[in-house]
């Protein structure tokens, strides 16, 4: 054996490739990220499909148990949550009558099984829960001024629980945030699999998104059955948007639709309607004096 | 909007990881090949036994040992692609760095011991993991020889 003169010069780009990084990076993320995309959108509608194959005895043994945390005026509080009922059960009825062609998509719910709640909390809000339990906070009667705004609210509610969506927003959290976790656990960099999930979690909030507009155009519908007209619909929204603006670029973060859009829906119905008929006085019950809240 | 911080933290670490770490890189390959230049008639061979006429000659051991940092962005990069499979080559390069600058280490040992050449030449490497977990933190390369220096 002989020694060469010199070592020999490395030609570059065999053992480590000259290609610019930015551009497997670019390509790697692109292509996750619209896998993760198509995932989670499959996952979501298969959820969803399930979702009304759940039988609402199931759902209902899942049902939380909502208690009314009042601090004072109890009375009042009693007085009010059985006028919100009555006004409650009145639309629920009107929902029952409301003509579908098709698929019924109340039937699926016992009408007996929903309940209706009334409590005390810092924030206007309304939400249905799993077991077709409607709560009400007491902050947001202070937000409508007529008998109809509230109206629209529970109506919301319980087009949620009529369509089944709490089921199926719990079933399609929980299937897509296991196999997201499942997924990206194995990518090795814990705060890229976190992002990369917090990508897939708010490609599921669309889901969300529809599933609120869904709701208020069956809510216009109870409305409508309800009263004859849906003016006034739209006082909860409009209140809403006045108090807390939102920038419509931040939807995508969002459960719900920007209040925007929502009351471009509305107020569509409401022209539609072309009827502007006298709204409903809230029931006396239901206002609830500045004094009786400590703010 | 806590998602969005998230992304912001995120993004801030790769912009980071990519400026310093590309710097880091363009810097140390320049280096590389003007020192590459520098020790080139300190020949290196993977030979187990010594040229002819060399068996008279003093035998060391010589060693050139280097550790380098992942940067932020490799690891995701190498992330994304644990998902989908294929070659790490934000890896390869560094792997590369790594073993050249060791050689160059070896090389510049032997020349202080006045060796005419290095045979046997072999490399170890392993992870440095420090607290990256699973994942890579740093690389070790070691590479060693027997430097042959006339009696």
């Amino acid at each position: 054996m002989t020694l060469p003169k010199g070592n020999p010069k490395i030609p570059e780009g065999i053992n480590a490739s000259e290609e610019h990084p930015l551009k497997e990076f670019l390509q790697l993320l692109v292509g996750v990220l619209l896998g993760l995309v198509v995932l989670v959108v499959t996952l979501g509608f298969l959820a969803g499909a399930m979702a009304s194959l759940v039988p609402f005895s199931w759902e209902s043994s899942l049902s939380p148990v909502v208690a009314m945390h009042v601090d004072g005026q109890q009375g009042d509080m009693d007085a009010a949550e059985t006028a919100l009922i009555e006004l409650s059960q009145g639309l629920l009825a009107s929902s029952l009558e409301i003509d579908v062609q098709g698929d019924d998509i109340s039937s699926e719910v016992p009408p007996d099984a929903l309940g209706f709640h009334l409590i005390d909390a810092e924030f206007p809000n309304a939400f249905a829960t799993l077991g077709g339990q409607v709560v009400v906070t007491d902050e947001l009667l202070d937000t409508v001024s007529s008998e109809n705004g509230l109206a629209m609210v529970i109506a919301h509610e319980i087009a949620h629980v009529q369509l089944r969506h709490p089921i199926e927003a719990a079933g399609r959290g929980i299937v897509i945030q296991l196999t997201l976790s499942a997924v990206l656990g194995s990518s090795g960099n814990s705060m890229l699999g976190q992002v990369l999930s917090s990508g897939g979690a708010l490609t599921s909030l669309s889901f969300s998104r529809d599933m609120e507009l869904e709701a208020d155009a069956w809510a216009l519908a109870i409305l409508r059955q309800h009263y004859g007209h849906v003016g006034g619909a739209d006082e909860f929204f409009i209140a809403m948007d006045e108090e807390y603006s939102e920038s419509a670029w931040l939807e995508f973060a969002q459960t719900h639709p920007s209040t925007e859009k929502r009351l471009d829906q509305i107020r569509e119905a409401v022209i539609a309607d072309r009827r502007s008929a006298a709204l409903v006085e809230l029931p006396a019950a239901l206002v609830i004096e500045e004094s009786a809240d400590p703010e | 909007m806590d998602a969005l911080i998230q992304w912001g933290i995120f993004l801030f670490l790769l912009a980071l990881g990519y400026i310093f770490g590309r710097r880091a890189e363009r810097k140390h390959y320049r280096s590389i090949i003007e020192r590459e230049d520098v020790f080139r008639h300190v020949v290196v061979v993977s030979s187990r036994f010594p040229p002819v006429g060399f068996s008279k000659h003093r035998a060391d051991l010589v060693c050139g040992n280097v550790v380098i940092s992942v940067d932020y962005f490799k690891t995701v990069v190498a992330g994304l692609r644990n998902l989908v499979g294929g070659n790490v080559s934000v890896y390869e390069s560094l792997l590369d760095r790594a073993r050249r600058e060791a050689v160059l280490r070896l090389q510049e040992q032997a020349t202080e011991l006045g060796a005419e050449t290095v045979i046997n030449l072999k490399f170890e490497t392993s992870r440095v993991s420090g607290n990256a977990g699973q994942a890579i933190g740093s690389v070790e390369v070691l590479a060693y020889g027997t430097a042959l220096s006339r009696p």
